[in-house]
């Protein structure tokens, strides 16, 4: 076996493609994203998260073709990238930095989905207590390696299916005139739009991280676009949901448009849906979670080989119960989602399309040299 | 690994920390909620809790309780517009108050006409009240409606109001709760309503259908013409209108279905066109003697289409009049105009021809001739 | 660890006997040891056997009379004359000792010395062949294992009549050298997985070896789960169908009961009777067990997290009954639940272990106690009462006995959860459920196979049972050397071409 190469026992199939990528980009955004899309194109929101995927796709793409190139020189990982291209002390920062971002992805799903439990159940619910609780089963979960938390993924997929479906209890309460009339926004207002869009897309370039990982990568590449694919149908179902269920006034004023409208839909025998969703919604946020301590530990291990990944996943955890504790209200939380939006727009859509240039030209310096 | 398992259960132990519970026989459900205005911004609250423990425990003769222990069934008292009751109520409560299972939020006239901004405000930011929440104007004191021990039957009142609205909201009464009418009342260019009850006797009686303009109470339709309101509402089967060819002589024709389509034109002009199709599909349920028979049923259709279309336009012209807007007609104009000048609308409206077209089928006339 | 396997090496050092003469010597304090000089006219020898081990008749009909001939006069005539087809010749002291305990007759010429006949005669003392009792069945064979190995095996491959049918043997126990039987298919068997059960059989260090389910515990590959790795059962017919699926079989001396290894979580809820139905009767057998596990595991729990904290959730209709039921119950809700369930769980463990008859009037006591007594003295609801007795109803209905148990125990850790936080305690023990199923593997295979990693085509016999026709292929998980059953296309031709009735 070369050196670098990750054995076949550890690996997922190719099917991970679809999988993990498509539950990165399904979590807690699927909840509130409908309220900041339609705050600048209305009606026409649908069609921002139409471009937003689309967008996403041409990323996935360069994504691919950047690990693609990289596999001749060894293990193809972003840290690898880094460290190849930008030597050892500029890639090891880099590396820092984008793996705080994945840091960040982890805590700000964490910590918004406590929020969530705050306002709808348990006002009383302690920070701490759900985080220490919380990263207890990821540190179950991580320990058991990336096999596992593909399984986790995997699960998530197939038990948020049903919630999926559930958005047909809103046609019979739907006034399909709010979506008249089409394409009534300026392309302006629909590209700002979808850059709000960057905050439900992210997640897929986690690709980056465990794509060594995965088992016959070429098989793999055609699953990945298609998990995109889903998720932007998912997406583009909620907010078209969420735009007939709700007026335009309404749907100002709702935080998590999601979570409301089931709060409107009850079945014979159970009442208040709207909780049993939340707390059904930790699945969502579980492969988020533990895919990016996952990530966050294999960055320790990377940089500091000595350091074992069982450790670091135990200082990781801790980072998170830390952060989370740290942020005290709704609105840091807000502002802790901006800030992961922003700086994910950043690193997705305009570092990784630099690094793809930086690698091909890269390619034409050392040939040319060689 | 045993001590870290161990370590970990103790955590777990120590981290739920007690949770505060809320179980069922130990709180008082607050199922129905009344709001009478006094003036000056003072309101006077009621709030009714079922007594199901009044019929004891059907096996349990033996330990426990007696079977007769009874709880409160109502609290009222005095406080700001907006207030929530159950933490108004809650030094007067037994035991703790909670507001998750309310069925039935009841206003009085005066507040109505007071304006309700508070009330749904809060009723919208409060996560614990559903959204399927009965809520209707009380022609009267909500507190009398809700206090009153002479009904006829024993249910608790909160469930005699509920399903006496939602059964008739699946009939002749357009459909009304509370997420119907926080969508109207936060959506633009459009007015709510909500179903119009009163205490007549020993039972409760819908009269009719509460206009808002925003939060105020403006209009009432009368409950003779709610299901003209309702045809041009939405599309709905069971409703009953009853038809008075000439005079003292009526036919009552049962609703099998009904459907409301609009159009608009010039939606952006000073007045634009808004045409209303309404095709109904009915059967005769009761007739004047010898008016009608299964050949002669056509007959009947053209008077009848007449007098709907007549109905509904008045109807509509009051509505302008008045400046509101509860049949959404703006929100249609809207979603028919490319860039829709919304500002200029209310001016519009006003203006706006209505225009009504209805189509009447009968397709049964009973099973004599 | 270390010293303890130290002291026993030790005194397995001391007990050794050391001659042929010490052995004799120390199996002489033994009653049914008869040793004995035959004293023949042309031939004399010592005779030894344990009375109660040997077959005796067969001993003084077949053995004797033939040792006592005048044609013997030596060794080596016994070993020509005596009509059994293996007569070992050893002096391999060990083996002397171990086959003598087994029920075979040792011949010497002299006593002292170690030159002996090995003559098998071993009396097969056990239970006929009988009905299951444990894995009943309405349809299809009623035989079961019994306590004799030779007995299974001739059970199991009656069924296999085939060359391929391999039956290893290995010795298991440092005293009691119990036999244990690795029966599989060879060719259709996954040669890693055959040697994965021979590596962890012969690594076995354990002192005795009394049932197929300690073996089963010892080699499971994950020991603190609650969750068993290997499907145990006494249905010889079921037995075969997994080892012609590709599944290795494992069989202990003295236990009526064989190992199926490895196998998936969705088998332990697959009862056989599901392959003798006609498929959507049998899948809709098999998700009414799926969902009875999930009622066994929620109905509790949920009880306790909606009553205690989400009275929200509550149906309006249902609110007066539960209310009126428990308003005279001064327990919380979950002690009332924990005192239903402790008493449910007394009554079955009281069934298990009384004699049948007692067994029956403990039940119908214990059913009026706890159905109109308990209620009536408010110690628990009706409505929880209705609950657990359906969720205790609904935890056998699993096929397996130790999964049963494993259903029962789960609500447990659900119903502390439930407590401490609700709805969102229950998620989490779920997810901790979860997550260890994930964790599980069988053999070094994933346990909840069909499900992740994600097959498609090993969920035709899971979930659901698809028909014979789709059921071609042998099922993934077990990496078969032979992956398909039988012909596929053959399969789906069907008998003639069926013309329908419109078409005369």
């Amino acid at each position: 076996m070369k050196p670098g190469q990750i054995s076949e026992t550890q690996q997922l199939g190719p099917m991970s493609g679809f999988i993990i990528p498509h539950t990165m980009q399904i979590s807690i955004g699927i909840l509130s994203f409908q309220q900041l899309l339609s705050k600048d194109s209305g009606q026409d929101a649908w069609l921002a998260c139409l471009i937003g995927g689309l967008f996403s796709l041409a990323i996935m793409w360069m994504i691919l073709r950047l690990l693609k190139n990289e596999q001749k020189f060894g293990r193809a990982d972003f840290f690898s990238i880094h460290q190849r291209l930008f030597g050892k002390w500029l890639g090891g920062l880099l590396n820092f930095f984008v793996t705080a971002h994945v840091v960040l992805f982890g805590v700000v799903f964490l910590r918004s989905y406590i929020e969530i439990l705050q306002v709808w159940i348990f006002p009383q619910l302690s920070v701490f207590t759900f985080t220490i609780l919380f990263c207890l089963i990821i540190w179950y979960i991580v320990l058991g390696g990336i096999r596992i938390v593909g399984g986790i993924c995997m699960l998530s997929f197939i038990y948020m299916i049903p919630l999926y479906m559930s958005t047909v209890f809103a046609v019979p309460e739907a006034y399909f005139s709010n979506l008249l009339p089409m394409f009534e926004h300026s392309p302006a207002s629909i590209l700002i739009s979808a850059f709000h869009t960057t905050h439900i897309y992210l997640g897929f370039e986690l690709m980056l991280y465990f794509y060594p990982f995965i088992k016959r990568p070429q098989l793999a590449k055609k699953w990945c676009y298609f998990g995109i694919l889903t998720s932007m149908y998912i997406y583009i179902i909620l907010m078209l949901m969420a735009t007939v269920f709700f007026s335009r006034g309404e749907m100002r004023l709702t935080i998590w448009p999601t979570v409301t409208f089931w709060k409107s839909v009850s079945f014979p025998l159970l009442e208040h849906v709207d909780m049993v969703i939340i707390i059904y919604y930790m699945w969502a946020l579980l492969p988020s979670v533990s895919m990016s301590a996952w990530v966050a530990s294999r960055f320790v291990k990377h940089t500091f080989p000595v350091i074992k990944q069982k450790y670091a996943l135990v200082g990781v955890l801790l980072i998170f119960v830390i952060i989370s504790v740290l942020i005290k209200n709704g609105e840091q939380v807000k502002i802790a989602n901006d800030l992961y939006g922003n700086i994910g727009f950043f690193i997705v859509y305009a570092y990784v399309p630099f690094l793809l240039f930086y690698q091909w030209l890269m390619k034409k310096v050392r040939g040319k040299a060689a | 690994m045993k001590l870290k398992t161990l370590v970990i259960l103790l955590l777990l132990a120590l981290l739920s920390s007690c949770m505060p519970t809320n179980i069922i026989d130990d709180i008082l459900m607050v199922e129905a909620e009344g709001f009478d205005y006094i003036g000056h911004n003072q309101i006077l609250g009621t709030a009714t809790m079922p007594n199901y423990v009044q019929s004891g425990n059907p096996g349990g003769q033996g330990g426990g309780l007696p079977s007769t222990a009874s709880m409160m069934r109502y609290v009222s008292g005095i406080t700001y517009d907006g207030k929530s009751l159950v933490d108004k109520f809650q030094p007067e409560g037994q035991r703790p108050l909670k507001i998750g299972k309310v069925r039935v939020m009841l206003f009085d006239k005066k507040l109505a006409k007071h304006g309700m901004r508070d009330q749904i405000d809060f009723r919208n930011r409060d996560p614990d009240t559903p959204r399927d929440l009965t809520i209707a104007i009380v022609e009267g004191s909500t507190n009398k409606l809700l206090t009153a021990q002479d009904y006829q039957t024993q249910i608790p009142i909160s469930r005699y109001v509920q399903d006496m609205i939602q059964q008739n909201n699946e009939q002749n009464y357009p459909t009304s709760n509370l997420s119907q009418f926080i969508y109207s009342y936060y959506g633009n260019y459009m007015d709510p309503f909500m179903p119009l009850i009163k205490k007549i006797g020993n039972h409760l009686e819908m009269t009719g259908i509460a206009i808002f303009k925003k939060d105020k109470y403006v209009m009432k339709v009368p409950n003779k013409d709610t299901f003209i309101f309702k045809m041009l509402f939405e599309k709905f089967n069971q409703g009953v209108y009853d038809f008075e060819f000439a005079p003292k002589k009526h036919i009552a024709i049962r609703n099998v279905h009904t459907t409301i389509n609009y159009k608009v034109k010039d939606g952006n002009s000073s007045a634009p066109d808004i045409y209303a199709y309404v095709k109904i599909n009915g059967q005769v349920r009761q007739a004047y003697v010898g008016s009608i028979s299964k050949s002669r049923a056509y007959r009947v259709e053209k008077p009848l289409e007449k007098q709907m279309e007549q109905k509904a336009s008045k109807l509509v012209r009051t509505f302008q009049k008045k400046g509101t807007d509860p049949l959404r007609l703006g929100d249609t104009v809207r979603s028919f105009t490319y860039n829709f000048d919304g500002k200029s609308w209310p001016e519009r409206y006003q203006n706006a021809h209505f225009h009504c077209q209805v189509t009447v089928n009968i397709s049964q006339t009973g099973i004599s001739q | 660890m270390f010293w303890k396997k130290k002291r026993l090496e030790e005194t397995d050092k001391k007990n050794k006997p050391q001659t042929i003469m010490d052995l004799f010597q120390h199996l002489k304090e033994n009653p049914d040891f008869a040793h004995f000089q035959h004293q023949g006219d042309h031939f004399s020898c010592w005779i030894s056997f344990f009375k109660t081990l040997v077959d005796v008749d067969y001993v003084h009909r077949d053995v004797f009379p033939c040792i006592y001939d005048e044609k013997i006069h030596s060794m080596k005539d016994i070993q020509e004359q005596l009509p059994i087809e293996t007569i070992i010749r050893t002096k391999d002291l060990s083996m002397i000792q171990s086959k003598l305990l087994e029920g075979y007759i040792i011949i010497q010429k002299n006593e002292a010395d170690t030159d002996c006949l090995i003559i098998p005669s071993i009396k097969i003392e056990g239970r006929q062949i009988e009905k299951s009792e444990v894995e009943t069945s309405i349809l299809g064979p009623k035989e079961t294992f019994v306590e004799s190995l030779d007995t299974n095996i001739n059970l199991v491959r009656k069924r296999i009549p085939i060359p391929q049918l391999k039956v290893e043997e290995l010795r298991v126990g440092k005293i009691s050298r119990t036999r244990v039987s690795i029966v599989y298919i060879d060719g259709i068997a996954n040669v890693e997985n055959v040697n994965t059960v021979k590596q962890r059989i012969s690594d076995l260090e354990v002192a005795n070896l009394i049932d197929a389910t300690v073996l089963a515990l010892n080699i499971s590959d994950n020991d603190n789960s609650i969750f068993p790795q290997f499907i145990d059962t006494e249905r010889p017919d079921r037995v075969s169908g997994a080892v012609y699926e590709g599944k290795i079989a494992v069989l202990v001396d003295g236990s009526p009961n064989a190992l199926v290894m490895p196998s998936t979580i969705v088998e332990f809820f697959v009862a056989f009777d599901d392959y003798f139905l006609v498929w959507h009767i049998a899948s809709l057998y098999r998700l009414l067990r799926l969902f009875a596990v999930a009622l066994s595991a929620f109905a509790s729990p949920v009880y306790i997290a909606l009553l205690t904290y989400h009275y929200q959730l509550i149906p309006k209709d249902l609110l007066g009954t539960l209310i009126s039921s428990r308003s005279s119950v001064p327990l919380d809700p979950v002690m009332e639940v924990i005192v239903l369930e402790i008493m449910i769980e007394l009554l079955r463990e009281a069934g298990a272990r009384l004699p049948t008859k007692v067994g029956q009037t403990i039940g119908i006591v214990g059913g009026i106690v706890i159905g109109t007594a308990s209620v009536q003295a408010g110690l628990t609801s009706n409505f929880l009462l209705i609950l657990v007795a359906m969720s205790a109803l609904a935890a056998f209905i699993t096929p397996n006995y130790r999964m049963a148990t494993s259903i029962r125990f789960i609500r447990f850790p659900f119903i502390i959860s439930a407590q401490m936080l609700g709805m969102l305690g229950i998620a989490f023990c779920f997810i901790f459920f979860v997550c260890h199923l994930l964790r599980l593997t069988s053999l070094g295979r994933p346990y909840i196979e069909p499900i992740y990693p994600l097959r498609v085509n090993d969920l035709k016999d899971s979930f659901i049972r698809l028909p014979y026709n789709f059921q071609n292929t042998r099922p993934m998980v077990l990496r078969p050397g032979d992956v398909s059953r039988m012909n596929a296309t053959r399969t789906h031709k069907k008998k003639g071409k069926h013309k329908a009735d419109i078409d005369e």
